[in-house]
């Protein structure tokens, strides 16, 4: 996993799955920034976990951006009834 | 085939057996996405574990894989902390308000694959098993309707060869042209299933051709995953190229070839809607050893008008292919005399010690096989413990949702708490199988079972002297369940 932060910027590109490993580790990182990028192209998959964190962040008041979330992504908020929480127009760059 | 991976309850190891399980859906045979979607599900599962089933203390789980030509299975064994999956119903309302994804994982795990069962084995922990099966594409939509033609070839010189994964195509072509649609394994009508099961070593078979090169039969041996026997079937011969010897031909080089590879017997599986493949078998030097009841969903069988109107049963036949003249074995009472005959017909004389009633521990071990696709159970005893019966209840209980035609329990024989066990299972409604020799670590064992469904033994077609004698047996001891059955 690779991560740059400027001023309140945080953004991450991930080179493993989206998993409770990932979250363990992204989650402090993210602890004192506002705007959070998360790069995605070479995530294979990403899973509950991963959504319980960006949920979390979103609480939290943060910005999350996802770059090329993998396809099953949508899918799972689909299955998730949770088109309202993640609005991928916004969500997904 | 299978594979088992023990694992500590750390995150760390939670992407190298997604890893893993995607790798081994590939090599099964998924596409691309539906290994992934397996993977997600397994990641999904043994998040849960590492993060709940041991929530305040290291502990190591098992992750067992399997896969045969039809499925892919991956299941999760622990012995964590109780949990009853019907209790974490996941709820979008409460996701969405509150940010509780309570029970998402296993909400996602049962889109993601096909099946999904969660079996409480009591103090011997939980099992969570997924199910993907695989999709290929069906020889009907690769070949022509009409068979080949042998009347360009009135007598010709047949060729017998092992057959490789290129022979693929034309095996489930013989199959497709010989049974139509009505072959009960359908696995047999998918070119690629058959290649990956020759390749792999699954499976080994026999194809005959013409000089001219043209498939004209096939006969294989499908492995056992857990024993050294194996399956003999698939037994094809087109018309215009029967009674010239074609099948024994192909046997004696299929039983030569088993013994090369050390297999300890061979068995068939003969359907009882007719009794055309139990005299096959017979014919072939094989003995009947048990009547298994609802082994097939309900088919239509070529030459029969209508579809036949209950799951298939079938008679098992075996012929050991390595010497064995003599067997210890603790016969339950009830069925000694049976079983001593059975044995005598495979030409083994049966030793049995005095009854003995050794120490069991607490806990029972039981290996659960589920046939997904034809509605059966297989609980195969490992260790009696003294939670046997209250064991198999659980199991039964914890199967209801499968709809399953039949259970069956395998209780090895030369375990002495065998006859004492036997009785208990009675009363639970369990009945006579059979014998099923070397069916388990080249152990022999006991089969009962318990058909879920109402069956019409008249419609049950045996062959042999002794599947007759297997038969009137179960059917006495059925009487009052099947009559229970039909009235509740």
């Amino acid at each position: 996993m690779h991560h740059e932060r400027s001023e309140d910027r945080l953004t991450l590109r991930l080179t493993q799955d989206f998993n409770l490993m990932a979250v363990k580790q992204i989650e402090p990182l993210a602890e004192d920034v506002q705007h959070i990028r998360l790069d995605l192209s070479d995530v294979r998959l990403l899973d509950s976990e991963a959504l319980m964190l960006i949920d979390r962040l979103q609480r939290a008041g943060k910005t999350v951006r996802l770059h090329s979330p993998p396809p099953l992504f949508y899918e799972m908020i689909e299955v998730l009834e949770l088109e309202s929480v993640f609005d991928v127009d916004t969500l997904v760059q | 085939m299978e594979a088992h991976l023990q694992l500590r309850n750390d995150p760390e190891i939670i992407e190298a057996a997604t890893d893993f399980a995607f790798k081994w859906g590939l090599n099964a045979g998924l596409p691309r996405d539906q290994a992934l979607r397996l993977a997600l599900a397994v990641d999904e599962l043994v998040t849960d574990i590492v993060r709940f089933a041991f929530r305040y203390e290291e502990g190591t789980f098992t992750l067992r894989f399997e896969r045969d030509l039809a499925t892919v299975e991956v299941t999760a064994r622990e012995l964590g902390a109780p949990f009853d999956p019907a209790a974490h119903r996941y709820d979008p309302e409460r996701a969405r308000n509150d940010g509780d994804f309570d029970g998402a994982g296993l909400h996602l795990i049962r889109h993601l694959v096909d099946e999904f069962t969660f079996l409480n084995q009591g103090r011997e922990g939980k099992e969570f098993r997924l199910v993907q099966h695989i999709p290929n594409e069906h020889i009907a939509e690769r070949t022509s309707t009409a068979p080949p033609s042998a009347a360009d070839e009135p007598e010709p010189d047949y060729h017998l060869a092992l057959a490789t994964p290129e022979d693929a195509e034309d095996i489930a072509q013989l199959i497709y042209h010989t049974y139509g649609y009505t072959y009960a394994k359908e696995a047999l009508y998918f070119p690629d299933k058959i290649a990956r099961a020759l390749r792999q070593g699954d499976k080994f078979g026999v194809v005959a051709r013409t000089g001219s090169g043209r498939a004209v039969g096939s006969f294989a041996v499908l492995r056992s995953t857990d024993s050294e026997i194996g399956e003999v079937g698939e037994a094809v011969v087109l018309e215009g190229h029967r009674r010239r010897g074609l099948m024994t031909r192909m046997l004696e080089a299929l039983i030569d070839e088993a013994q090369r590879r050390g297999l300890h017997g061979v068995f068939g599986e003969a359907v009882t809607v007719h009794t055309i493949s139990q005299r096959v078998n017979q014919h072939f030097g094989m003995r009947s050893t048990a009547l298994l009841f609802a082994v097939f969903r309900i088919l239509r069988f070529k030459g029969l008008v209508d579809e036949y109107p209950q799951p298939v049963s079938v008679i098992i036949d075996f012929r050991p292919l390595v010497d064995i003249d003599r067997v210890t074995a603790y016969l339950p009472a009830a069925y000694a005399d049976l079983l001593e005959r059975i044995y005598a017909d495979l030409g083994i004389t049966v030793d049995t010690p005095p009854a003995s009633q050794p120490a069991r521990p607490p806990t029972s071990r039981i290996d659960v096989h589920i046939n997904y696709r034809d509605r059966h159970a297989t609980l195969v005893v490992e260790t009696f413990g003294d939670d046997l019966i209250e064991h198999v209840h659980q199991t039964v209980d914890d199967l209801a949702d499968e709809e399953l035609h039949v259970i069956f329990v395998d209780l090895p024989l030369d375990d002495p708490a065998t006859p004492e066990s036997t009785p208990q299972l009675r009363e639970a409604g369990f009945v006579l199988a059979g014998l099923m020799p070397l069916f388990h670590q080249e152990r022999d064992y006991l089969r009962l079972q318990r058909p879920l469904v109402p069956l019409d033994l008249d419609l049950i077609q045996t062959h042999s002297d002794r599947s007759h004698a297997i038969k009137q047996t179960i059917k006495e001891e059925l009487a009052c369940t099947m009559s229970d059955l039909k009235t509740g």
